[in-house]
């Protein structure tokens, strides 16, 4: 067997990340991410100054707001007023991303606020999953040319006489990465679920309990009903671990990339009516795969020169 | 173009691979490299036997007398850390759990809380349908403690 030179590996890495792609489907992309975080995922002012004014320190915060607190000490900066000033501005530089106005700034400047929004959520003694692959999302789009097309720069730039790039070597990996990150995370969850649970998770009796106490504690009825079920949860157990396990397949199978990807959405929609679990994060990103990467509705087409 | 690809290959490297840190950092302690987590969640299993769960509903009574739900939210922590600070050692016999509870509580408000009541129902589902157990433990300051 030809071990591959490092030479084979720089070309694989490139064609893997970087084959050129159109911009629009980026551009759409930024639309629906930053719509979806500035009017509905955006953490709540009221929940950043509860935890800030009920609690005299954080409880385990985060790397990042370690990071910023080492710069900004939580006595003299972490205010009320303070939090309610940068909420407004990361409000105001997710608008402007979302109309692409100056993108290559204020982009960065609100996938990094929202970070740092939600770390600082997370200081006060619990961490959840719901938020990460969005964030991760968001960041990665802030450092793609997300803003060459659908937005205020590229009609700017036309007015001007330049074009806008229309495809780019840099265009597609957001949604690689976002692919990549999704199929680790579902690896993960569901390999840890054999390597501890083992083959007993699937027993029915694991998700029934699970379901039982998350449906009673959010009154979710139809999750109720579901746990005291229990064919159909050792059903939903067997779906549970072939899903999480299989999705990797999806690196490897282009052509069955939108099924998985349906099949993660409906599962997470199942999730929250079952048991209230709101991954909405991943929800948005699996339904913007779903929509852009890749795919044959989202071509560039011949665009009219400026009169 | 060269140099962008360069940045954005450090990018796809450090999101990738720094999940292997929380792996390894502090395994089993609370997570504090948000974004990047372990995903080890739901991962215990349970055997066959009755599916046994609890409803908590955290009541009441103010100063001027109204009787209120209280969202836990409004303790400034999460549904979960007020459960697992407070609620979980209450039923467990903490005497300490409730006035401390009921101080967090009390930080905030206006019209301060004079006692407060942990109503659980435990649903209990066997292979013969399900039974429900109700229980109410409540604290009042000054009054017979916790109970």
């Amino acid at each position: 067997m030809k071990i591959p030179s490092l030479r084979d590996l720089a070309e694989w890495w490139d064609r893997y990340w970087f084959t050129p792609a159109p911009t629009v489907n980026l551009a759409l992309a930024r639309v629906l991410a930053v719509a979806a975080q500035v009017f509905w995922l955006f953490p709540s002012l009221d929940e950043q100054l509860i935890r800030l004014q009920s609690n005299p320190h954080f409880i385990h915060p985060q790397l990042l707001i370690r990071l910023v607190a080492t710069v900004f000490p939580r006595e003299t900066w972490f205010t009320p007023q303070t939090i309610t000033v940068v909420w407004w501005s990361i409000k105001v530089v997710g608008v402007l991303s979302l109309v692409g106005l100056f993108t290559r700034v204020v982009m960065p400047l609100f996938a990094l606020g929202s970070w740092f929004l939600v770390a600082h959520r997370f200081s006060y003694g619990d961490v959840h999953h719901s938020e990460a692959m969005f964030a991760f999302f968001l960041l990665s789009l802030s450092l793609s040319p997300c803003g060459e097309d659908l937005s205020l720069d590229a009609w700017r730039k036309r007015r001007a006489g330049g074009a806008a790039a229309r495809v780019s070597p840099l265009a597609r990996w957001p949604f690689a990465l976002a692919h990549l990150l999704l199929a680790m995370a579902y690896l993960s969850t569901g390999l840890t679920k054999v390597v501890f649970g083992g083959l007993r998770w699937m027993n029915g009796y694991t998700l029934q309990n699970r379901t039982l106490q998350d449906a009673l504690s959010r009154d979710i009825p139809l999750g109720i009903w579901v746990a005291q079920q229990h064919t159909l949860s050792i059903l939903l157990s067997v779906g549970t671990i072939i899903f999480e396990l299989g999705f990797v397949a999806s690196l490897f199978l282009p052509r069955w990339r939108t099924a998985f990807f349906a099949a993660a959405l409906a599962f997470h929609v199942g999730l929250h009516l079952v048991g209230g679990h709101g991954f909405f994060g991943h929800m948005t990103v699996v339904l913007i795969l779903l929509i852009c990467y890749d795919t044959p509705w989202l071509r560039p087409q011949p665009r009219l020169a400026p009169a | 173009m060269r140099y962008s690809k360069a940045w954005v290959s450090l990018w796809i490297v450090l999101a990738v691979g720094l999940h292997a840190v929380p792996i390894f950092l502090r395994p089993g302690v609370q997570q504090i490299t948000w974004p990047w987590l372990t995903w080890a969640m739901y991962k215990d299993s349970r055997p066959a036997g009755p599916i046994v769960g609890e409803r908590r509903r955290l009541l009441g009574v103010t100063e001027s007398g109204r009787r209120i739900r209280i969202d836990e939210d409004s303790a400034g922590l999460s549904r979960f850390v007020v459960n697992r600070t407070f609620l979980r050692p209450w039923l467990s016999g903490d005497t300490t759990a409730a006035p401390l509870l009921l101080a967090q509580l009390n930080q905030r408000r206006r019209d301060s809380l004079v006692e407060i009541r942990l109503s659980v129902e435990t649903y209990t589902v066997t292979e013969s349908g399900t039974a429900v157990r109700k229980q109410t433990l409540s604290y009042e300051p000054g009054g017979a403690g916790a109970r």
